[in-house]
């Protein structure tokens, strides 16, 4: 136990960290199952207790710890709480972090994830990067497509890749990005050496990041063939840049220019309002020895999705579209269950992620918000 | 609801193809909401030829007849519909709640209540709106200049039909017919019947006139069988989204007629006398109607109401009974389910909303349906800008100290204002009208009647029927002129016969 911790995140930590240790990619059982559900429970009561607008909305909606059946129960809060309000449970300037999302930059704009400390935090990055991303090895050189996080002290991103760094990063290991834009020569220096040496590389980098590298590449011709067990980690999407590539588009880039098989291209989602990201699968499966399967997000112990229709927010049929519901014992400061304004529909062993839920075209000649606010040059996040 | 037809529905209306021609045509079936509807595939080959034989029909019916005969005949089709055994009404009634999700009772009365603006007697007024003397579109008569004129409508107008309210083609089509025009008719993909119905009950009345029109279904965008379409029409009508407009509008030729309507806010203003004791509850189920009908799908849709401080209820007060209104309206009139995203959207915003009304200083206060997203009414004093509703059936209430608050308001959305419904004393009629005209509004109207506009209206701000006429005039220094040239001046000379007189 670790005593500087508050008791109920000793608790959450050590139960972490174990589930961790026992983790079986079927799935919970039973005993997994109640505990994950008692600690829940616990956690929501104490976020009620500490959390003043939290407790107004779950009061709002005759949610009461003690009254609820069971974590499915837990009212999520939408995104935009984490904008309108301070949602956190402790004196707001006694955090050790404060996360905000990118996107605007007046700050009253932007969502704010509190977090008293970081060491859920931590141990979730970290169990799930191991697990996912580096089962096979202890360290490996990591090439960052990203800014080092003391440059964005309030990106939760930044702070994600960076402290991979620190926890997973083999000498050579270092970051790309900085305020003129990607490094790109730098960066092929550094793959070009990796490729010389024999030595296997992990990339970390947004989605849009790499569209980057890989038109930089394509413009000088230039291709690598990194050693085995490289491999590629991307997140993200492309909301609000001049250009979208398939996932898939992407992954066949990869491997065209940089060598890197597909299963070994990992997509994960995570967002500045959870502390918790879902990775896909393919790489651990293909280093089991297994097919690789369909694309699917995987969710850790500490972690369930629910998938629920917005106007009931009551979950949608096995399979069905809906929003997705993060309910993540991580996510210690603020609130443990998340609205989360993406869509997706659950699998027998996760979730696929179908990207965000955007306004649909409105029917005939009424007007679509996106396209008024775009004519008016208007804000949207 | 009524169980769900099995039977497929033809969704085209082709007078010009023989029963041979029709069956060689490829065909497809597609399931709009509950109703499989079948339709041909439009391929290029099939709009050139379909082209051809309307600027044919054009010519031998409709270029020299009367626009008194025609405007007649159009009376006599929209009359039809009037009774409610016209098998293409019962149709109607029966398969659009079907396609669209709308409540059928909402079907069955806005269709009637859209269809009596073409009226013999309104469609007149469509005429007098736009013509001194609609006979100009039969010949040359005189102008104000000295001279005379004659309108000539399009021969061919490809037109792009609204699918988001049902009925709302009927206006487009009878604008044609009343300038002599040709129809090639693009049905929309939510909602391809209800165009295809009204040709039916035309050709009923006049089968020569219904060869004029044809309607069918591609998906948008289709470049190959749109630029066909346009090299042989002579101007382009559409009813659509902002995206489609503008790719429309780099295809259409240059110098040909293109009239697009779309993406347009409307927006109410109840004044301090609406609000009075005998009078606010009324108010506020006239706009709870507007708010309602079709699920506020419709550019005549109100998406805020600014509400005057001073009254008999304050504006907080009239938000309540907007809310009360909006749950009767629900429960006669039910809202058409709506898909994840517009139900997230929804969600997005009450959350919103909700967590602004927290701090008590915020001037917010939410109000919504008892169960599920049906209907939100959303007060907020101090709105930031004026922001657009995620529609079906949410609007915000701003209170106002008068209509220059209004004003300001609007200004940032002066290209996209339409109708002003408008609640307040006579005397203060003029002055809103004014002003709100100034702002981009372009048809101020009763709250209670947005939804309706009255026939003739300058659709969007233009002439529905002079939008798409070109005119030729014969100056009246030529008519002066061509005497000179008068046979009995210039044959030659015949000497006089005297002894006749």
């Amino acid at each position: 136990m670790n005593p500087d911790l508050p008791d109920l995140d000793a608790r959450l930590l050590a139960w972490m960290e174990q589930a961790a240790q026992r983790w079986d990619d079927g799935g919970p059982g039973e005993a997994a199952e109640a505990e994950f559900d008692r600690l829940a429970r616990e956690l929501f009561a104490d976020q009620y207790e500490r959390n003043i607008p939290y407790r107004r909305f779950c009061r709002a909606r005759g949610a009461q710890p003690g009254r609820i059946p069971g974590w499915e129960e837990i009212p999520p809060v939408p995104l935009s709480a984490f904008k309108e309000l301070t949602l956190s449970c402790d004196p707001p300037e006694s955090a050790a972090a404060v996360f905000m999302t990118s996107g605007s930059t007046d700050p009253s704009r932007r969502g704010r994830n509190h977090h008293p400390h970081l060491r859920l935090y931590d141990a979730s990055l970290q169990a799930s990067f191991r697990h996912w991303f580096l089962p096979d090895r202890e360290r490996i050189r990591l090439l960052v497509l990203n800014p080092p996080p003391a440059q964005q002290p309030h990106s939760s991103l930044a702070y994600f890749l960076g402290r991979l760094v620190d926890s997973f990063g083999a000498p050579g290991s270092a970051f790309f990005l900085d305020e003129d834009g990607l490094q790109v020569d730098r960066l092929s220096a550094a793959l070009a050496e990796a490729e010389r040496d024999g030595v296997a590389v992990g990339l970390l980098g947004t989605s849009f990041a790499y569209v980057h590298l890989l038109d930089a590449l394509e413009a000088s011709g230039a291709s690598f063939a990194l050693p085995a067990g490289s491999r590629l980690l991307d997140t993200g999407g492309f909301k609000g840049r001049s250009r979208e590539v398939s996932a898939e588009t992407l992954r066949a880039a990869f491997g065209d220019r940089l060598g890197i098989p597909d299963p070994w291209c990992v997509n994960y989602y995570g967002m500045t309002e959870i502390s918790t990201q879902y990775y896909d699968t393919s790489l651990r499966r293909v280093w089991l020895g297994e097919d690789p399967g369909p694309r699917v997000k995987a969710v850790p112990p500490w972690a369930r999705i629910r998938v629920v229709d917005p106007g009931t927010g009551r979950p949608v049929p096995a399979g069905e579209r809906g929003l997705l519901v993060h309910v993540d014992l991580a996510n210690r400061g603020s609130c443990l269950a998340v609205l989360a304004e993406d869509v997706g529909h659950l699998t027998a062993d996760g979730f696929v992620l179908l990207g965000r839920a955007q306004g649909s075209e409105a029917r005939g000649c009424s007007i679509a918000l996106d396209e008024l606010l775009a004519a008016n040059g208007g804000r949207r996040r | 609801m009524t169980p769900p037809s099995s039977d497929v529905v033809d969704a085209f209306f082709l007078p010009q193809l023989d029963p041979a021609e029709l069956a060689a045509l490829e065909w497809t079936t597609r399931q709009v909401g509950t109703v499989p509807l079948r339709f041909p595939v439009v391929t290029p080959p099939l709009v050139e030829q379909l082209c051809d034989r309307l600027l044919q029909a054009q010519a031998e019916e409709l270029a020299e007849r009367p626009v008194m005969e025609v405007l007649e005949v159009l009376g006599r089709a929209v009359a039809r519909w009037f009774d409610p055994r016209c098998p293409q009404r019962v149709l109607a009634e029966e398969l659009l709640p079907q396609i669209t999700g709308y409540a059928p009772e909402m079907v069955r009365r806005g269709l009637k209540e859209h269809l009596r603006t073409f009226r013999r007697d309104r469609l007149l007024r469509f005429l007098a709106q736009d013509f001194d003397n609609p006979l100009v579109l039969d010949g040359f008569h005189p102008n104000r200049a000295g001279g005379r004129s004659r309108a000539y409508g399009p021969r061919l107008t490809t037109q792009f039909f609204a699918g988001n309210v049902p009925g709302l083609p009927a206006w487009n089509l009878v604008c044609a017919l009343l300038v002599k025009s040709a129809t090639l008719g693009k049905s929309a993909g939510a909602e391809p019947l209800f165009p295809v119905l009204f040709a039916g009950t035309i050709a009923e009345e006049d089968p020569g006139l219904a060869r004029c029109l044809a309607v069918l279904h591609w998906p948008g965008g289709q470049e190959d069988v749109e630029e066909t379409a346009f090299t042989r029409s002579d101007a382009v009508m559409a009813t659509a989204g902002l995206r489609a407009t503008e790719s429309l509008a780099r295809r259409v030729p240059v110098g040909m007629p293109f009239v697009p309507y779309g993406h347009k806010v409307s927006f109410a203003v109840v004044g301090h006398e609406a609000l009075a004791l005998n009078r606010y509850a009324d108010t506020a189920r006239r706009v709870a109607r507007d708010v309602s009908q079709y699920d506020q799908q419709g550019c005549l849709s109100p998406h805020a109401v600014f509400v005057e401080r001073g009254g008999g209820v304050d504006p907080r007060a009239f938000a309540a009974a907007l809310a009360a209104e909006m749950e009767r309206y629900e429960r006669s009139r039910p809202r058409a389910a709506i898909g994840l995203e517009e139900s997230a959207a929804i969600a997005g915003v009450r959350a919103r909303y909700e967590f602004r009304s927290y701090d008590a200083d915020s001037g917010v206060q939410v109000l919504t349906s008892p169960h599920g997203n049906a209907w939100t009414v959303l007060f907020e004093e101090r709105p930031e800008r004026f922001e657009p509703s995620v529609l079906n059936r949410l609007v915000r209430v701003h209170p106002v100290d008068g209509i220059e608050d209004v004003v300001a308001q609007l200004q940032p959305l002066r290209r996209y204002l339409q109708t002003a419904g408008i609640a307040c004393a006579p005397e203060r009629l003029d002055a809103w009208a004014s002003l709100l005209g100034r702002c981009g509004a372009d048809r101020i109207c009763a709250v209670g009647q947005m939804p309706q506009p009255a026939a003739g209206w300058h659709h969007d701000g233009l002439g529905s029927l002079a939008s798409l006429v070109r005119w030729t005039d014969v100056e009246g220094a030529a008519e002066a002129a061509v005497e000179r040239y008068d046979p009995e001046w210039t044959q030659p000379a015949s000497r006089p016969d005297r002894s006749r007189r």
